[in-house]
């Protein structure tokens, strides 16, 4: 499993279209953004980061899936509303963090459900 | 630095031997909480200060890989990870909390304590609540596709071709006469024809199903049920096999089983049936637009099909054999359906179907319909473009195996159960649409499917009270009703013994736009030996969902007629007029209106 980290909704978009990740199964976290000293904006993406991670282990050496880490922005930018991240039809956050899979906007994880026991119903 | 294999045998050996344990810190409200609680309900549990232990960080990443929590507390019941201190305190205000430590540990072997076998509405509220009482669950959910291939995924009947597509094709339609009445109200529209696009429609509802969807399969996850996507048919008493879509079958032991898989259209024996019509299960997903359309039936699938298809433009025909709404308040049945045929909807009636043929294929097509007059056999003939049948449907229960385990299984496919939802055989239960003589409602089967597993595992011994339940037809004129029919209220107390209270209703929503006045209906039906204990209320309007479910509360606490007159009304809107009622059906006074 490929890992890409990518910063704000431009890049988000053109990563996960591009061709070398195109036939992959791509799991996407979007977290808040985190300052110099590695702390988030959002204090339930701290809590998830690592329940993540833990799983992800599960899909490690499995090529069919990439990873995107997406720091959304700051918390100000975050909150508008009418932020892309929000409003765009394949995409539609509610929040952060969430972990869905890309081309399945019904299919979110979000709050409690970033956890042990769920998160693999995503790598099925 | 990965932890040692010492300490990780340290945290699940402690999982193991405390049936309440509590991973904590000393310098942790929220572990002081959750210690506190424990005391005070007198439990006995084992806290492992990790603070004071010296490789506090390694228990902790331990945690984090058994549970998916890394914080304190952490606290385990009987070996299950039940969460941190709010988890714990929701469990405790659900009441859960004492009956998951005081439920009897399992005596048997079998791989699950229950396997649910149907994963609609009451399998998983059954499923659901036994998991939460510290059970090992499986629900089996396999939908066999539809002769036209259609299939869906998991919630059962409701949420992918029944209640949710329904009723949201029922609002696109009231949203039709919604802008035509705005015109009325100074709206000032396009002056091109508003339509509705179906492939639009169908997709916003698929999408939401979608969701819903995937909402049911993550609450499976996190209450820790084991969602096998697969058919299950018994092989003896404790073990099913079940298939999946590959053919891969596997074997599944349980010490109990519910039976909750539901009901699908019946097909008549006609030629042409199959090859040629839909139902309800594709016509919700239908990719294309179903055009001129005849429904065949006259159950309340029938008419509301053909009242959302109507109402969103479409040329609709209903072919009726005998009446409408079986089982319904004849009256209140009468009145739904007429108002229908007063919207343009034609109907087809004491006509049974013959044979369906293609005339040509395409999407839609052009099917021939022959017809059957009962009366006197004459052959009538029409051209659809779409034929739905809605004539019933039927317990997918004979296929599953029942047969080999001897549970009894009734000629319609329905099993009989006694009052605590339990079939002949002891450790077989069957809740929701499969239950002989139990009403045919979602929140009955949830109903129904929570109480049950608390009664097999939270020591509970209430019983799913099946009087009273109101429904809701949603026709374009929607009907609600609570209790007894007429029909049903004269054959169970005498036609002397009822007053039934009646009258004809204006909504002032239908008068701006000029909408008739003596249309929409609503009718109490009283006991005289009994107080006028109200036994049947009635109610044909807009919203009649939203205005039953009030009164349906009111009737379980046995609201009489006298009651009924001291409520005060809300004005102004249509459910008040059940606090003036004072026309009894038997004096004969009008009841029209005419204003306010």
């Amino acid at each position: 499993m490929k890992e890409i980290k990518v910063q704000g909704f431009d890049e988000f978009m053109s990563a996960v279209v591009s061709p070398d990740i195109k036939d992959k199964i791509i799991i996407c976290l979007f977290t808040g953004d985190k300052d110099e000293n590695g702390k988030s904006w959002c204090p339930d993406c701290v809590t998830s980061e690592p329940i993540v991670r833990k799983s992800l282990e599960l899909i490690k050496d499995d090529d069919s899936f990439v990873f995107v880490y997406c720091s959304v922005g700051g918390r100000a930018f975050w909150k508008d509303k009418s932020n892309p991240f929000r409003t765009n039809d394949k995409l539609k956050l509610n929040g952060v963090p969430t972990l869905m899979k890309w081309g399945f906007p019904n299919e979110k994880l979000v709050e409690d459900q970033i956890s042990a026991d769920v998160i693999p119903i995503l790598f099925e | 630095m990965p932890p040692t294999e010492n300490v990780r045998s340290l945290v699940e050996q402690n999982i193991k031997d405390n049936p309440v344990m509590v991973f904590s810190k000393t310098t942790c409200g929220f572990c002081s909480k959750v210690k506190s609680l424990f005391d005070e309900l007198k439990v006995t549990y084992k806290a492992l200060e990790i603070n004071q232990l010296e490789n506090s960080a390694e228990v902790q990443s331990v945690l984090l890989e058994v549970s998916g929590q890394q914080t304190v507390p952490n606290v385990y019941i009987k070996g299950r990870h039940l969460g941190g201190c709010d988890a714990t305190f929701k469990a405790h205000s659900e009441g859960l909390l004492l009956k998951m430590i005081e439920a009897p540990s399992s005596t048997h072997e079998y791989e699950y304590d229950l396997i649910v076998i149907g994963g609609g509405s009451g399998g998983l509220a059954a499923s659901k609540r036994a998991s939460e009482l510290g059970k090992k669950v499986a629900v089996c959910d396999f939908v066999q596709p539809t002769p036209k291939g259609v299939s869906w995924g998991l919630g059962g009947t409701c949420v992918n071709v029944g209640c949710i597509p329904k009723k949201l094709m029922h609002q696109a339609s009231m949203l039709g006469k919604s802008i035509e009445d705005a015109k009325s109200f100074g709206w000032q529209l396009t002056s091109e024809p508003v339509k509705n696009k179906w492939e639009g429609m169908v997709e916003a509802v698929q999408n939401y199903i979608g969701s819903l969807n995937w909402g049911y399969r993550v609450q499976l996850r996190e209450k820790k049920v084991n969602y096998v996507n697969a058919y299950a048919k018994f092989e003896d008493q404790h073990t099913i096999t079940t298939v999946n879509r590959r053919g891969k079958e596997t074997k599944m032991t349980a010490d109990k089983f519910i039976v909750a898989v539901g009901e699908r259209p019946r097909y008549p024996d006609i030629p042409g049936a199959k090859e040629h019509c839909i139902t309800s299960d594709d016509l919700f997903s239908l990719p294309y637009c179903p055009g001129k359309t005849l429904v065949i039936g006259a159950s309340y699938v029938a008419l509301e099909c053909a009242g959302f298809l109507k109402g969103i433009g479409l040329d609709v025909t209903v072919m009726v054999r005998s009446i409408f709404l079986r089982g319904f308040d004849q009256q209140m049945a009468d009145k739904a359906a007429g108002y229908m045929e007063k919207e343009g909807v034609q109907f087809l009636r004491r006509c049974v179907p013959v044979k369906i043929e293609q005339v040509e294929a395409g999407e839609p097509g052009l099917l021939r319909v022959t017809g059957k007059m009962t009366e006197n056999g004459e052959e009538v003939t029409g051209d659809y473009n779409t034929v739905i049948l809605a004539i019933g449907r039927d317990s997918v229960t004979k296929t599953i195996g029942l047969d080999k385990i001897n549970v009894q299984v009734s000629k319609n496919g329905k099993v009989p159960v006694n009052d605590y939802d339990q079939t002949n055989v002891e450790n077989i239960f069957c809740i929701g649409d499969n239950g002989e003589g139990k009403p045919e409602l979602t929140p009955v089967a949830i109903h129904a499917g929570r109480l049950l597993s608390e009664r097999l595992y939270g020591g509970s011994t209430l019983k799913c009270d099946y009087e009273g339940v109101p429904t809701t037809v949603f026709t374009p004129l929607e009907y609600s009703c609570c209790g007894l029919s007429e029909e049903a209220a004269i054959a169970k107390y005498g036609e002397d013994n009822l007053e039934v209270y009646h009258t004809n209703v204006w909504p002032l929503e239908w008068s701006v736009p000029g909408h008739d006045n003596n249309t929409c209906y609503v009718k109490a039906i009283t006991n005289k030996l009994d107080s006028e204990r109200v036994i049947g209320l009635h109610y044909l309007g807009p919203n009649a969902g939203e205005v039953m479910q009030g009164f349906a509360a009111a009737m379980k606490c046995g609201i009489t007629k006298a009651q009924l007159d001291q409520t005060i009304g809300i004005h102004p809107t249509t459910a008040e007029l059940f606090t003036t009622l004072n026309v009894t059906k038997r004096s004969g006074a009008a009841i029209d209106q005419s204003g306010c």
